[in-house]
């Protein structure tokens, strides 16, 4: 299939087979411009030559400028800012003390770090499979225009929308022994004996936790596939169906690799996202029992806001975002060789 | 040309839309706090001296401020209520800031940070000039001394005790004047009062929450000899596995929980519901603070309170509470003064005791008169006279943080069943090294 340098677009699906154009539509095309004989001048080998591309993209630049500034003042300079305080003793109260790498050194010792960082990994892993699959198979069923469709695509939307920090509190009183609803409800199904004690036992809580955020999030990456699986064109179920291709073999053969870029983007972003899992964490267990669910994000807030420790949270701020990017840029660069093999 | 202009409308409100955001990033740096009131230092117009009081959670405070507003026509006293959790975080940002009030109303824990770092400023001199000076609570004093001055001055004594339910007393036969005095009688008169079924416990544990472990349990090790930190300073370690009364009250309370004398769902109480089933006359005997008292007596149950025993006899108490500060940068030292020295007064630390059922932080207040008009306090202030303080940097770090060494301990011990030996010396070690480095952090080499 055509392949082409274009980065995946949220939804992207396949491109139809014919002339790719190599990117945005050439000078010349339908604009109206007094240029003369735009429609056949040939696109210029150096762009910014070009009047008309140089104010596109001047235009394009002032277009972006709020979001640049916003994300100058919000993510590049408090990163600088950061970067800074990890090179220092600084207190949450009093005076800061410049202590060049030391932060950074202690780190490398910190063995609650290693083991947050080990126990962040392991419900990544968890996580992202689950998120993948069963987002999967909830776009196959709502991907269709069936009648009702629309309500099942609300419900599995709808956690999506409710505030994080207001659900987990709200999965922590239904798990409470003695005061919550799931414990009552499983007794008396005969399942259980009603005493459950979810949250101090790492492994329910892991349990947990899972459940709470694939509960959550699971609408996003439906709506993600559905909108993928829509590109898809009908003619290529068809022909398959009249050369006999079953249900499974349809899905594994056409659709699975035409939303490959979607599926890179839902990896992209689950695995981003499970790596900074914090608020569920914090309200269910707060990182206990012992630091036994104590993920990387929460051992940070720990040091930082418990401990007093900003300097120290900054070195590891700094080293868990070099972690996520070097991740990320793995994922993409695995994922985009596999695409251009294909 | 409609191109160009819709170019130069789009280019115009990108640049608004940039400024804008920019000005608003300038101008909004201050600190939100709960309400508007952290202007900073303290102003002068016309006779009348305001001065900007930060008070914890809602707690006498706010009534005592109303009150002296309305008897002082020169001075005015500005309140703001700062969330508990979140107090210590508020008042470094604005002190840093230079918008920090003039009088806090703090933790009494976190009066040796606030020494420390510079928050609070030397009040040694002004205590000087108090008649009352030697009967302040001495273990608040203890908080407050720092290098050679005094940097808060106590002002609440919110001292821990025993409440238990005369009415489940009498309905399991025991005499509900009466209360237990050693951890055998506790063990007995709680086996007796779970025997009554129906949902009935007969002592709590709040097994998660480090906060109110160490404020009930705490009180146990010391009325029985024992110690749980070593002195104040670089060096400070905890003596968990050191001191054997801690050992002896971790099985106390593994006996308490294998007995069935506790809810199982006290296992995951991480403070905020401690104290509920109590509340609702549902459980024998509750350590905690009287302050939950008027609702207990509101839901039909009879409290009689006593000091929390030690193993064979004695007592002891943890005495939280709180202390005021004038923080540093503050511009009317002198209204400072004046409002802390009215808020020390006997009828003012009467209102701590009625109707906000917390202990008076002057000894001398201990008469008879006042066991009389104010009986549960008056538990409270006899016991002060045993009862301990920790004083750390790191405390709260290596105590009540979710996940902290003492909070780990504690859960393996009593309801896990590991071997306290080998708990508690890990806890030790732990403990240890979040204290020294805390202690570095904050107060430095």
């Amino acid at each position: 299939m055509a392949s082409s340098g274009v980065p995946a677009v949220a939804g992207a699906g396949p491109v139809p087979a014919g002339p790719v154009p190599a990117g945005p539509v050439p000078a010349g095309g339908p604009s109206g411009t007094g240029t003369a004989g735009a429609g056949r001048q040939p696109a210029p080998r150096r762009p910014g030559r070009n009047p008309l591309a140089r104010s596109r993209a001047r235009a394009g630049f002032l277009m972006s400028l709020p979001a640049l500034v916003l994300v100058a003042v919000f993510f590049v300079l408090p990163l600088i800012l950061v970067a800074w305080m990890s090179l220092n003793n600084w207190p949450l109260i009093g005076r800061a003390t410049f202590i060049g790498v030391q932060n950074y050194s202690s780190l490398a010792h910190d063995k609650i770090f290693g083991h947050a960082l080990w126990f962040t990994a392991e419900y990544t892993v968890i996580v992202t499979p689950i998120q993948i699959v069963l987002g999967y198979l909830l776009a196959v069923m709502v991907r269709r225009k069936l009648r009702g469709v629309g309500f099942f695509r609300t419900v599995y939307f709808m956690p999506v929308v409710t505030g994080f920090a207001a659900t987990a509190y709200v999965f922590l009183v239904m798990l409470t022994p003695g005061v919550g609803v799931v414990n009552t409800v499983l007794e008396s199904l005969g399942l259980s004996n009603g005493q459950t004690n979810w949250l101090t036992s790492p492994g329910l809580a892991l349990v947990v936790a899972v459940i709470l955020i694939t509960w959550k999030t699971i609408g996003i990456a439906m709506i993600l596939f559905m909108a993928a699986m829509q590109a898809v064109p009908e003619e290529l179920y068809e022909a398959a169906k009249v050369d006999g291709a079953g249900w499974w073999r349809r899905e594994s053969r056409i659709t699975v690799p035409l939303i490959r870029r979607t599926t890179a983007l839902v990896l992209v972003l689950t695995v981003a996202g499970s790596f900074l899992a914090f608020d569920q964490f914090f309200i269910l267990t707060q990182g206990g029992p012992n630091n036994e669910t104590l993920t990387a994000v929460l051992w940070i807030y720990t040091t930082a806001f418990v401990q007093y420790r900003t300097g120290y949270a900054g070195a590891l701020s700094i080293v868990l975002l070099v972690l996520l990017i070097l991740l990320s840029v793995a994922q993409i660069r695995t994922l985009r060789r596999g695409d251009e093999g294909s | 040309m409609k191109r160009t202009s819709v170019r130069r409308a789009m280019a115009v409100t990108a640049i608004a839309a940039a400024a804008a955001t920019a000005a608003a990033c300038g101008n909004g740096g201050g600190s939100t706090s709960a309400s508007s009131g952290s202007t900073s230092g303290s102003s002068s117009s016309g006779g009348t001296t305001t001065i900007n009081f930060w008070v914890r959670v809602d707690n006498p405070s706010v009534g005592l401020a109303k009150q002296f507003n309305a008897t002082h026509k020169n001075i005015h006293v500005n309140t703001t209520v700062v969330p508990d959790a979140e107090y210590v975080t508020k008042m470094a940002a604005a002190v840093r800031g230079h918008s920090g009030p003039d009088v806090a109303d703090f933790d009494d824990i976190n009066t040796p940070l606030f020494a420390a770092t510079g928050i609070t400023e030397n009040v040694s001199s002004y205590l000087n000039t108090l008649s009352f000076k030697s009967s302040l609570n001495q273990a608040e004093m203890g908080l407050a001394s720092y290098k050679g001055g005094y940097y808060g001055v106590p002002y609440i004594n919110g001292s821990s005790v025993m409440m238990y339910n005369k009415g489940l007393f009498k309905k399991a036969g025991l005499n509900p004047n009466q209360p237990p005095t050693t951890w055998a009688q506790i063990l007995t008169d709680a086996k007796k009062i779970s025997a009554l079924g129906n949902g009935v416990a007969g002592f709590t544990i709040p097994g998660a929450c480090g906060g109110c472990t160490v404020y009930t349990v705490w009180p146990l090790i010391w009325a029985s000899g024992g110690q749980v930190m070593s002195a104040f300073g670089a060096n400070q370690t905890t003596t968990f596995s050191t001191s054997p009364q801690v050992t002896a009250a971790l099985k106390f309370y593994r006996e308490l929980w294998t007995s069935g004398t506790v809810a199982s769902k006290d296992r995951s109480e991480n403070g905020t519901t401690w104290g509920q089933a109590f509340m609702a006359g549902k459980t024998g005997i509750l350590l905690g603070t009287p302050v939950d008292i008027p609702t207990a007596t509101k839901n039909g149950v009879d409290v009689g309170v006593a000091p929390i025993p030690g193993e064979n006899g004695g007592y002891s108490t943890f005495v939280g509470g709180d202390e005021l500060g004038i923080i540093n940068g503050s511009k009317n030292v002198a209204a400072d003064e004046t409002f802390i020295t009215w808020m020390l007064g006997v009828k003012q630390q009467e209102y701590v005791a009625n109707p906000w059922y917390l202990v008076p932080v002057r000894q001398d207040m201990l008469t008879s008169s006042f066991a009389s008009k104010y009986p549960i306090a008056a538990v409270g202030l006899k016991a002060s006279e045993q009862g301990q303080v920790p004083k750390s940097i790191g405390f709260t770090a290596a105590t009540e943080d979710a996940n902290a060494p003492w909070v780990t301990a504690f859960e393996q011990v009593v309801f896990s069943g590991a071997d306290p030996a080998t708990a508690l010396k890990t806890a030790d070690t732990n403990a240890k090294q979040i204290l020294a480095q805390q202690y570095q952090q904050q107060v430095g080499g």
